[in-house]
């Protein structure tokens, strides 16, 4: 009985999913208008950070406050490799997220043998002193004015290629990650987020998983921040600021933690949302941050953990 | 590079009075992850309400500051025990995980940084001083007078705590709690109660560290992020939970940073602390006071 | 669990749950894209651009936004342009560069705006420009002082505001006029601090100061400044001029600081470059005794003589909201009036006419005639305003109003000359 509901769910859920990817293929071709196919592009940028934050925080449990540097530290990685070194940019890219991963192990390997907490201490002293690094650094990085960065597709005036390049990485993560969670390694992250003295009991070897998830989150955080300071041809400080944080975890909060679809439907929301609330202006972060409280006070499994829990299977709240 | 004597104690004094403030802050930081097992991520907001609070007094109703710091504190207990039963409780009762805890505050803290910058304004604010501007001269060694008073003050509050939690019967509450939470139920503590007042009193301290240094360093909608994310630093350093781990490691930390300025470089100011956490989590994750917990 | 009946419709439920959200936005969006009939016949849209939201310096991005109205009624007043109302939009930019090229697609795309003005930022500005470039769209740049703006030279980009660069020159000269051995530059750690920074050290050595100039990088975050404070107080010639390259607080921190330990103003006269000016209601809680005697460089003084232009704006602004306008209300009014003005010229909205226009216009503004350089070297020189008007003055009292502070420099606009104690 058990089983089969949960077959019956993967296949209504698998269902859902290919009809919102083919509407998301679709969309340019309905949606003729560059403004609005930017701010999908953006919104597929965001995605992938509340995807690869939800990994950590949802599935393994560590609440990581260096996502936005990561994705910082790809984008000037690859940035300022491909000015200096002349090197093709895809292979900037690359060594974006190699920069990236490398960081994150060596954040890894400090703090996540120890209490939870300490791993979110240390990744906030990191994001700090990059942040630090990166405005006083000037010569190099050009503070907080921003580096100047080059167009992934060069001079192309429109955003439609953008558009496809950001769903398709989009589409790459959600189904490696959907891969990896459902893989042995996979169960194995889940074991070690429910309970750490479990899985050791179990013989899993809690502290090579825990650096192992890190590493695959941040990895792919640090490649989408090169691909997004590609995509707004400027590198800055702004990347990994505590608003662009706070919206990654709203993103994933509101969406769902612990689910895949969750931060992907949270971050298209959000940032439609935002962009059609424009005007609101200062309300903004102060509406993100009661939706924060109030979705882990009342509804934790957020909009896609509703969903699935209240239509999916018929369950009450 | 060769500093003179008078440079040398004139950068300690101001590296210990700026330590007395991080001591203010840490200090509830530890007492309500010792009794709790929460990092109040909005600490550094409860600092900038504190603030506010006394601004409005003052400026509103022209409180003076001495009558206006006790009110501040009293409004600020308020609001700790409000936060803890409303939002941290449900999280503690249920016994979700230390993320659940770690995203409510942080959003919190995100609530209070724009709720101020939408109705106090984005602009910085200076209280009235506790006592006008005036300097101490010992030589050639000048003090800033007002600082050193208003650190008396928060070394007072600071002393006033530690009789609160070693002397009274809600202070033993809260070190058994911290001991051992299981067994403090045992023996009939009432465990939410006890973390109620140590939100509660983690508030308090924060408020009275953001009313006494804002007219010092001015009041805007961010002003606690720095002083907060100091105090995340300072605890790890004194060993997480351990109040005179905090207190000893907030006056390090002023003198480091001090001395740091001068004999390094003014710009990475702000990243010393961090550097210090990193090196304590490196050598002796479990700070100087600590003793080595095994993850729960 | 219910019976297996209900599997189809509960199908249904899930695909219409997930993909309503999509559809509905999908929907609001193609809604919005649609041009609103009949638009194009009745009015003319000018874009504006600025951050009105954290982590956007929003006090500024108002004030900007206020001035750039006034603009666009005063032109209403007089019948509008090429007989049509004008029409402003603006878009908050919220201080992040992503957001700024939004705001320019939604302005060109959307709202079929043919030029944009504004922005404080210059991380944005860097950013709006390529948008503006990439469609041929003039863009005004209000109230932002990179020298990276102007030394690009894109044909579209049009600077009313002064930059850096040009305000370094007018301190060096002032330092220098004003007989100044040793100075110390204590910069935050931004942009704009360090070309500041930068500009100025090699502008006083153009002019041939053969003083020392010392510049130390500081934590813009920081509180407390009194250890590198206490280290220059120390040396054995101590600096007798500080200018501070520093956006508050940490620039008010210091003059306190400084004032704390005794080396303002009796050792140092201490020259803020960024907010004194304007922020005054902010400055004097912040310094109190240490204000006193402090310099400070602003591109307007309430004792500047405006133009007959300039004091009109300035009545409207303070009879609406009750106080003297900043400069960044007269930034904002003369990028609009210049891009109003130049629509007038060419007599059409076709982007390319209005570049032209711009190129060669010549048009009272509050503050002087507006006019964009074509002069490539300097690089920043490069359509830049250079007659814009820039001032040191100089607090003489405790709490003094810029209303009641002199202007000490340039002498053609002096109302007084520097006290020291």
């Amino acid at each position: 009985m058990d089983i089969d509901v949960r077959a019956l769910l993967s296949r209504r859920i698998n269902i859902a999913i290919i009809a919102g990817a083919v509407l998301l293929l679709l969309l340019p071709l309905i949606l003729r208008h560059e403004y609005w196919i930017y701010v999908f592009t953006i919104g597929y940028y965001y995605a992938i950070l509340a995807l690869t934050w939800n990994i950590m925080a949802g599935y393994l449990r560590r609440v990581s406050f260096a996502h936005m540097a990561l994705a910082a530290i790809g984008a000037y990685t690859s940035t300022l490799t491909i000015i200096n070194f002349k090197i093709p940019l895809v292979l900037g890219m690359f060594l974006g997220m190699v920069v990236g991963a490398l960081s994150s192990l060596f954040i890894g390997y400090l703090s996540l043998r120890l209490r939870g907490v300490y791993f979110t201490l240390s990744t906030l002293a990191f994001a700090e002193i990059f942040r630090i690094v990166v405005t006083v650094e000037y010569q190099y990085t050009r503070g907080s004015l921003g580096l100047e960065a080059p167009k992934l597709l060069g001079n192309i005036l429109t955003y439609v290629p953008y558009y496809y390049v950001a769903l398709a990485f989009l589409g790459a993560v959600t189904i490696l990650t959907h891969l990896m969670l459902n893989s042995g390694l996979g169960l194995r992250v889940k074991a070690v987020g429910d309970s750490e003295e479990a899985a050791e009991a179990l013989g899993i070897n809690s502290a090579r998983i825990k650096v192992f998830t890190f590493l695959y989150s941040s990895a792919i955080a640090s490649l989408a921040g090169a691909f997004y300071g590609h995509l707004i041809g400027l590198v800055s400080p702004e990347i990994c600021g505590f608003e662009q944080l706070a919206l990654v975890i709203a993103m994933s909060v509101v969406g769902g933690l612990g689910t895949i679809p969750g931060p992907i439907i949270g971050a298209l929301l959000i940032e439609l949302l935002a962009e059609y609330l424009r005007g609101f202006g200062i309300y903004r972060y102060l509406i993100l941050a009661a939706l924060i409280i109030v979705t882990i006070r009342f509804f934790r499994q957020g909009i896609f953990g509703w969903v699935k829990k209240r239509v999916l299977l018929g369950v009450g709240m | 590079m060769v500093i003179e004597l008078t440079a040398l104690a004139e950068n300690l004094i101001v590296g210990l009075l700026m330590g007395s403030f991080y001591a203010l802050m840490a200090v509830g930081l530890s007492l309500m992850f010792s009794v709790m097992r929460i990092v109040n991520f909005a600490h550094g907001e409860f600092y900038a309400l504190g603030g506010y609070i006394l601004y409005y007094l003052t400026t509103l109703f022209g409180l003076n500051n001495f009558l206006a710091l006790p009110l501040v504190m009293a409004g600020m207990f308020a609001i700790g025990l409000t936060v803890e039963r409303l939002l941290l409780r449900p999280l503690l009762v249920e016994a979700l995980g230390g993320e659940y805890a770690i995203i409510t505050t942080f959003g919190i803290s995100l609530f209070i940084v724009n709720f101020a910058i939408a109705f106090f304004g984005p602009e910085y604010k200076t209280p009235p001083s506790f006592v006008p501007i005036f300097r101490i001269s010992l030589g050639t060694l000048y003090v800033s007078g007002d600082r050193v008073l208003v650190s008396l003050i928060a070394a007072g509050i600071l002393l006033a705590t530690c009789l609160i939690i070693y002397k009274t019967r809600i202070g033993l509450a809260m070190r058994a709690t911290a001991q051992n939470r299981d067994g403090a139920m045992l023996c009939g503590i009432e465990v939410f109660k006890t973390n109620m007042t140590a939100t509660g009193l983690a508030a308090m301290l924060a408020g009275a560290a953001g009313a006494l240094l804002s007219p010092i360093m001015l009041l805007f909608p961010e002003a606690g992020s720095i002083p907060a994310t100091k105090s995340y630093v300072v605890i790890a350093l004194g060993g997480m939970g351990s109040l005179p781990g905090a207190i000893i490691g907030s006056i390090v930390l002023g003198v480091v940073e001090s001395l740091g300025t001068v004999l390094l470089s003014a710009a990475y100011r702000d990243a010393y602390s961090f550097l210090v956490l990193i090196t304590v989590l490196l050598l002796r994750p479990q700070g100087i006071f600590g003793v080595k917990v095994r993850e729960v | 669990m219910s019976s297996k009946g209900g599997i189809g419709a509960k199908t249904l439920y899930i695909i219409v749950g997930l993909v309503a959200v999509l559809v509905i936005a999908v929907g609001v969006a193609y809604y919005l894209s649609l041009p609103p009939a009949g638009q194009e016949v009745q009015v003319i849209k000018i874009g504006g651009v600025g951050p009105l939201s954290a982590p956007g310096a929003s006090i500024q991005g108002v004030e900007l936004k206020k001035g750039i109205e006034i603009a666009v009624e005063l032109i209403n007043q007089e019948g509008g342009l090429l007989g049509k109302k004008v029409e402003l939009v603006f878009e908050d930019t919220q201080g992040t560069p992503e957001k700024g090229t939004t705001a320019m697609e939604k302005l060109i795309m959307q709202d079929k705006v043919p030029i944009v003005v504004g922005e404080y930022h210059s991380s944005v500005f860097l950013a709006e420009m390529e948008v503006a470039r990439k469609y041929g769209i003039p863009i005004i740049d209000a109230s932002a002082w990179s020298s990276t703006i102007r030394t690009k030279q894109y044909r579209e980009v049009f600077a009313t505001a002064p930059c850096t660069a040009l305000n370094a020159e007018h301190e060096a000269k002032f330092i220098v006029a004003s007989g100044f051995k040793n100075v110390l530059i204590l910069a935050e750690d931004t942009d704009y601090g360090i070309d500041m920074a930068r500009d100025l050290t090699s502008a006083l050595r153009r002019l041939g100061f053969n003083g020392s100039v010392v510049t130390e990088i500081v934590s813009r975050t920081a509180k407390d400044f009194t250890p590198t404070l206490l280290k220059y107080k120390n040396l054995p010639t101590p600096p007798d001029i500080i200018v501070l390259p520093a956006t508050p607080p940490a620039g008010f921190l210091i003059i306190k600081q400084a004032y704390e330990i005794g080396l303002v103003p009796e050792i140092a006269l201490a020259y803020e470059v960024t907010g004194a000016g304007d922020r005054y209601t902010e400055l004097w809680p912040a310094v109190g005794d240490g204000g006193k005697y402090l310099v400070y460089f602003t591109p307007y003084s309430p004792r500047i003589t405006l133009t007959s232009l300039g004091d009109k704006v300035r009545e409207i602004y303070k009879s609406r909201y009750g106080a003297e306008p900043t400069y960044i209300v007269f930034n904002g009014f003369d990028a609009a009036w210049a891009a109003l003005h130049a629509i007038k010229k060419a007599g059409s909205t076709t982007p390319s006419a209005l570049i032209k226009a711009l190129e060669t216009l010549d048009i009272m503004g509050t503050r002087g005639v507006i006019k964009f350089s074509n002069a490539t070297s300097p690089a920043y020189y490069y359509h830049q305003w250079l007659e814009v008007p820039v001032l040191t003055c100089q607090y003489k009292e405790v709490n003094q109003a810029p209303t009641e502070s002199d202007i000490i420099y340039p002498p053609e606009f002096a109302t007084g000359t520097l006290v020291k104690p």
